[in-house]
């Protein structure tokens, strides 16, 4: 089913000349995007959407942005190569610089995947904050993800004290 | 290059299942701690992370310290084989470190954890490599164990030479020691994985919720695993084995020195080749494996019928236990000649 000419995501304006099945996606600044049904069926929102039948109408998707819709479609094509290929070490180089943004991209993409039901997605996202917090100290945590410190100092030092070995 | 950090609080926006996906994801317990003090939302949500990895860095110095068990036991063991194996020295730590049981307190939610130590217990002469993967319920379920003397590459140097083709090759040079050996070797490595399994006993009775649980070292030498079966069988035979000591009146601590769970009467079946050639050009020479499980479940009539099953079973064991290098070594291995030896409990 490969047709990479009209694969791309792109307003659904420019059709395509491909025989496959295409849905519609509508991003939440009322972008249209036309994408392989394959592709969208790797979200399982959309799946469920398409088997109850809603598959013919415009999707729309009113938590996500058209900057991250059409990161999320990236992704989602590209595994869908990758699914076809089995070529572990070609995805996993692929992802690592997929998911090398920055810590706001990376929420929306988490929260799209969650959104979405991508198991994929979510798991790549939620993986990277993981190890973005790995081995750092919880000042810097808080610094990075701009969390708001409400542990009081008696309670910091309690847990620092109990587990000294963690902070070294 | 991206700017690392954000403007807004990016968690305050992302639902607590998320933020435990993402701990699941994190999964180090070094580092789960440190997030209990970055906030209180932190604090409360770590604590009910499923999937954990304890890595502990050095042996703790203590002397009664569970860690420090293996170092002890292995000693007055294989004391009397030292010439043939010893015990790898773990840099010690004046500090007092925690033990499993302490840190892992506190979580109350754990599914899979798995433990790792520093490095292997064994110490074997140079070039040697052992690797065993051992199931355990109440005891020992079973053990693969795979050993070779050198891992090198395929070169024609000597491959017309058929001088070391003697099988089991009990005494010969190149096969590294002989049959002895490897029985050194096995033995080792079934004290090793029962005193693993008797270190993590109180975290097993803590941890009702546990599912999987697995303790490897760095090195990947020894791996011992207990499966939700397992698990649950361990947990059984513990209660009735405390309700017989409290009928009995006993107060017999540990016997002796054996901080270790008890291994049942096994049977092993031996398969080696002097000289192994693997995909890739590697060469193994002095190649065995081992594949050990409890002989109680054999002795009960129809020996022949029995026996074949049995072997099937102890192939496939032998064929799941370890991936890459030595597991395409155990894939050539369990197609050669096998020897068939018993051992006591102990």
């Amino acid at each position: 089913m490969a047709s990479s000419s009209s694969s791309l995501p792109s307003p659904s304006s420019s059709s395509s000349s491909s025989s496959s099945k295409k849905l519609v996606l509508r991003s939440s600044d009322e972008k249209h995007f036309e994408v392989d049904e394959a592709v969208a069926l790797q979200s399982e929102m959309i799946k469920q959407m398409v088997e109850d039948g809603f598959g013919g109408d415009v999707i729309p998707l009113l938590n996500v942005s058209s900057n991250i819709l059409s990161k999320v479609i990236d992704y989602c094509k590209k595994h869908v190569d990758f699914d076809s290929k089995k070529k572990m070490d070609d995805r996993r180089r692929w992802d690592a610089e997929y998911i090398d943004v920055g810590v706001d991209e990376l929420y929306h993409l988490i929260m799209a995947a969650n959104y979405r039901n991508i198991k994929g997605l979510l798991d790549l996202t939620c993986q990277k904050v993981a190890d973005t917090i790995k081995g750092k100290k919880p000042k810097q945590i808080r610094i990075i993800f701009n969390i708001k410190n409400d542990v009081t100092p008696e309670g910091e030092q309690k847990i620092r004290k109990e587990h000294s070995w963690a902070f070294e | 290059m991206h700017l690392l950090t954000s403007e807004t609080d990016v968690f305050d926006r992302i639902p607590d299942p998320i933020v435990l996906l993402i701990f699941n994801h994190l999964s180090d317990i070094k580092s789960l701690i440190r997030c209990r003090a970055v906030s209180k939302r932190f604090n409360s949500l770590v604590l009910q992370a499923d999937n954990l990895v304890v890595k502990v860095d050095r042996v703790i110095s203590n002397e009664t310290g569970e860690w420090s068990f293996l170092l002890h036991l292995l000693r007055s063991i294989l004391q009397s084989l030292q010439d043939l194996i010893s015990l790898r020295r773990l840099p010690i730590q004046p500090r007092n470190r925690n033990s499993p049981t302490e840190i892992l307190r506190g979580f109350e939610s754990i599914r899979r954890l798995v433990i790792e130590l520093p490095a292997g217990d064994l110490r074997l002469e140079k070039d040697a490599v052992v690797r065993w993967r051992a199931e355990f319920g109440k005891t020992l379920k079973s053990c693969v164990i795979f050993a070779v003397r050198t891992i090198g590459e395929a070169t024609d140097d000597g491959g017309g030479n058929g001088g070391d083709g003697d099988d089991m090759d009990f005494n010969g040079e190149d096969g590294g020691g002989g049959l002895k050996l490897r029985v050194v070797w096995t033995i080792s490595a079934l004290i090793a994985a029962s005193a693993r399994h008797y270190l993590l006993r109180d975290v097993i009775r803590e941890h009702r919720e546990m599912e999987s649980l697995v303790l490897k070292d760095r090195e990947e030498e020894g791996t011992m695993v207990m499966d939700k079966e397992g698990l649950r069988e361990f947990r059984e035979a513990a209660v009735e084995e405390e309700e017989e000591q409290e009928a009995n009146q006993v107060n017999n601590r540990t016997v002796g020195w054996k901080n270790r769970t008890t291994v049942p009467a096994v049977r092993m079946r031996m398969m080696h080749e002097p000289r192994l050639d693997l995909p890739g050009g590697v060469r193994m020479k002095g190649a065995t494996l081992v594949v050990v499980s409890p002989a109680a479940a054999q002795g009960q009539g129809t020996e022949t019928a029995d026996d074949s099953a049995k072997e099937s079973e102890e192939q496939k064991l032998a064929l799941d236990a370890f991936g890459g290098m030595f597991g395409e070594a155990a894939k050539a291995l369990v197609k050669s000649r096998s020897y068939l030896l018993e051992m006591n409990s102990f």
